[in-house]
């Protein structure tokens, strides 16, 4: 079975309208369904907590509900964790080098992606677009790749 | 009581949300007649399922409504906040 490193923005997208979503709601079903392996580690998810708390958009006393959209997307994706160890992250500080454009968070995706050794899932278009990254053996697909596969 | 079987036809909708129904609660169809003939409903209590996102249609376009109502044009790496250059 393909397995993929599922982006926040995969995950977004499906409960956020935009471009993608049909595309991501596509890959998240086969995830779900067992036709792929997907996963997820705690920053995803972090990640995805992160923009609701932050958020400008939401009034405080409604953010409760989005925080629980989030917690009942992850779960309904059937997605796996994975939580690095040891010292799994020194590859972080390597490919932290290689794109200096790509955020901080991206390259934690990223590194698990590589840990794991399967491709990293977004649509992110920096992150799709990084020649460092892919360069450092790093396969980054849209989800839209993944399905047509 | 006793049980007599009988054959009657639905509308295929109803027919349809009938085998959903047995799908996520394994009550069988004609059960569920039966209760409908009684003055009965089955209702899902949205806020106790968790878990079924992506096999719940209704769930899942109630929560894009919010998140749609939510956040208007932006899409989701602007939502992450990713839109923002990367300092070195």
């Amino acid at each position: 079975m393909p397995s993929f490193f599922i982006d926040t923005s995969v995950l977004i997208s499906t409960i956020k309208t935009d471009n993608a979503t049909e595309a991501c709601e596509k890959f998240i079903r086969r995830v779900k369904n067992g036709l792929f392996g997907g996963y997820i580690s705690p920053y995803v998810a972090g990640e995805m907590i992160h923009a609701i708390i932050y958020s400008e958009e939401i009034r405080q006393d409604k953010k409760p509900g989005y925080l629980f959209d989030i917690l009942e997307t992850i779960v309904s994706s059937n997605a796996e964790w994975f939580i690095p160890q040891n010292n799994d992250f020194c590859l972080f500080s390597r490919l932290r080098e290689v794109d200096n454009r790509v955020e901080d968070g991206d390259i934690l995706h990223a590194t698990c992606a590589k840990i794991l050794n399967i491709p990293l899932v977004t649509i992110d278009g920096r992150l799709l677009k990084s020649r460092g990254l892919i360069n450092q053996g790093i396969e980054i697909l849209h989800p839209t790749q993944v399905i047509n596969k | 009581m006793t049980k007599r079987q009988i054959c009657i036809q639905v509308d295929e909708d109803i027919a349809k949300e009938m085998e959903e129904i047995r799908y996520k609660t394994d009550i069988p169809v004609s059960r569920q007649i039966e209760l409908k003939l009684k003055g009965f409903k089955i209702v899902e209590d949205e806020e106790r399922t968790f878990g079924d996102l992506f096999d719940n249609p209704k769930k899942l376009s109630k929560v894009r409504k919010r998140w749609d109502e939510a956040f208007g044009k932006k899409n989701s790496i602007e939502i992450l906040h990713r839109d923002k250059k990367v300092k070195n």
